[in-house]
């Protein structure tokens, strides 16, 4: 989390840690064999570089109001969806898969903000970067433990061997699609107000 | 104690650590700032937002269309 604090250098460099960490997921997800997750990773990325180094996205759209995210409809609209059909279906691919494309686009189009040497990082900071980053290792000890058992361990199951028998319920997924959902806008909108702040 | 009681043992105290630290930021706001505020600070460069939320978009697609 605390790879693009802003007092360090913004500027034009078209490969920074983060998109160092979207390579890293893009690879491990070829390795565990989901190459569509892989495939749109290194898309993400290409899309990414291409923004920076072309500029795309211009400092005068922060004098725009911030494009509108909707918030409790969308999560109770989509809950429902899935209440409706189940996960693994096509109109939850459809769903799922427009509002992660409205999600970039809304992102791609907004610039960097200029660096701010005197911006201070919350005190504390570090607690929830500390939390982040634990999960990242743990998940990966997990992945490394499942690939070398050969792509499914019982010793050391990843978040997701964990999580996904408990989404055989309809009513359990659609509580856990709004929560995804909700975080997600509550993600967006935290980004939109620091660019207009 | 299993291995794999000893993993879930630890994805579990993280999960409880985010949830007490996500309270904590709301009862003591001046000592722990709010996940959303350290965000907002994070998410300054388009690539770290986009890396965020490609990580958030990806989580959807994996529980509720890939399996």
């Amino acid at each position: 989390m605390a790879l693009g604090f802003p007092e360090r250098r913004v500027g034009r460099l078209p490969v920074d840690l983060p998109v160092l960490a979207l390579i890293i997921a893009a690879l491990a997800h070829w390795i565990r064999g989901a190459r569509a997750d892989a495939l749109i990773f290194l898309g993400v990325v290409l899309l990414l570089m291409l923004a920076e180094s072309w500029g795309y996205g211009d400092n005068d759209l922060l004098t725009e109001p911030a494009a509108r995210i909707p918030g409790i409809a969308l999560v109770v609209v989509v809950a429902l969806l899935v209440l409706t059909f189940g996960r693994n279906t096509v109109p939850m691919m459809l769903t799922v898969s427009l509002i992660g494309l409205l999600a970039l686009f809304i992102e791609l189009r907004e610039p960097s903000l200029p660096a701010k040497p005197d911006l201070p990082v919350p005190h504390g900071a570090w607690l929830w970067s500390a939390i982040g980053l634990s999960w990242c290792l743990w998940e990966l000890i997990s992945f490394i433990f499942e690939q070398a058992a050969g792509g499914l361990s019982l010793t050391h199951p990843t978040m997701s061997d964990l999580i996904d028998p408990l989404l055989s319920n309809r009513i359990v997924q659609a509580l856990a699609i709004a929560g995804w959902l909700a975080a997600g806008v509550a993600m967006l909108r935290a980004s939109a107000i620091a660019r207009r702040s | 104690m299993s291995a794999r009681l000893i993993t879930e043992l630890g994805f579990g105290l993280i999960s409880v650590a985010a949830i007490v630290l996500g309270i904590a930021s709301h009862l003591f706001p001046k000592r722990v700032p709010t996940l959303t505020s350290v965000l907002a600070v994070v998410m300054r460069r388009r690539t770290t937002r986009i890396a965020f939320v490609v990580a958030w978009w990806w989580v959807g697609w994996h529980f509720f269309v890939q399996n």
